[in-house]
């Protein structure tokens, strides 16, 4: 079993604690809707999606049990669950509408350099495949370890290195494509 | 008899690099020692500086923290979760009572119809909740 630092928080929750609450919000609102963003390129989607997955942990914070995985773990697979969910109706509206609308990301003010390279990189991330975006997200910027992140995505650490590897050569020949066209 | 791992090659290492970025720190503990041996020679160097170029890339990406009353609004909406929570249990309890006094004498209607009055506000705040929504967030 590992250790796990939101293990007494989530027990107080179960027991309806209310301070409790607060603290895990504080705690963990900041990641989740960081992996949102990153996933969906979408703030208000980010935010519902951070909100929902709070609302499951309400639900089942009385349930939970300490495993072999840690509590921060789960919810980052719940988080990415309910990213999943969101980009599955987007395919299916965009397959009704014939026409992609350009991400949100992509129509940045263009005369802030900073937000515009930040754009591009958000862009760049939308382009490439979801599972090896899902990869990028937890290990580079939510700072999983290869397990957890491995646990998390339901693969094998092999498996892991392998969409790291191929998510960051796909970004980095979009990023000089984008940077050979202007 | 354990077995020895073999030491890491520079194909390895730039296997890592492209997985893990450039930065070795982050890269998964047990490759760390042998990954800096090999990024103090030539090919090594060069393998670290192309990851590193793409890591301050992704590093632009920044996400802004969440404001104050998005936390607030997140709370609020657990707060009301919870609040749900102990009226069901309540509502769970009292329902108990009002079999035991059906099941004892008429009287016993009369007081389950005191403690659920269909019209109470706390009643009408359990919406659409039905039994099974707690287990609709597990994985």
């Amino acid at each position: 079993m590992v250790e796990d630092p939101d293990e007494d928080l989530v027990r107080a929750i179960g027991r309806g604690d209310a301070r409790a609450m607060r603290r895990l919000v504080e705690r963990k609102l900041p990641r989740l809707l960081a992996l949102a963003r990153r996933m969906l390129a979408d703030s208000a989607e980010a935010e519902d999606v951070a909100q929902e997955a709070f609302l499951r942990i309400w639900r089942n914070a009385a349930t939970w049990k300490a495993g072999s995985a840690r509590f921060d773990t789960w919810i980052h697979r719940v988080a990415m669950n309910l990213c999943y969910d969101r980009l599955r109706r987007r395919a299916v509206r965009t397959e009704s509408e014939h026409a992609q609308e350009p991400p949100l990301a992509l129509e940045a003010e263009r005369d802030d350099p900073a937000e515009e390279r930040r754009s591009r990189v958000e862009g760049a991330l939308q382009a490439i495949a979801p599972r090896q975006r899902e990869a990028l997200v937890l290990v580079y910027y939510q700072e999983l370890s290869n397990i957890e992140a491995a646990a998390a995505m339901g693969v094998s650490v092999d498996a892991l290195e392998s969409l790291l590897a191929r998510g960051r050569r796909a970004l980095h020949a979009i990023l000089i494509r984008d940077r050979d066209n202007d | 008899m354990t077995e020895q791992a073999a030491p890491m090659d520079i194909g390895r290492f730039g296997a890592l690099a492209e997985a893990y970025g450039g930065a070795i720190e982050r890269w998964p503990a047990e490759h760390r020692d042998d990954a800096r041996r090999l990024a103090a020679t030539e090919a090594g160097r060069a393998i670290l500086g192309r990851a590193l170029a793409l890591d301050a890339e992704l590093d632009r990406y920044a996400v802004d923290a969440p404001a104050a009353a998005l936390v607030g609004r997140v709370v609020e909406a657990a707060s009301g979760g919870l609040a749900r929570k102990r009226r069901r249990r309540l509502w769970w309890a009292a329902l108990g009572f009002a079999g035991v006094g059906l099941a004892g004498a008429f009287a016993g209607v009369a007081v389950a119809t005191a403690v659920l009055p269909p019209a109470s506000p706390a009643f009408a705040d359990f919406g659409t909740w039905t039994v099974g929504d707690e287990a609709d967030g597990a994985l």
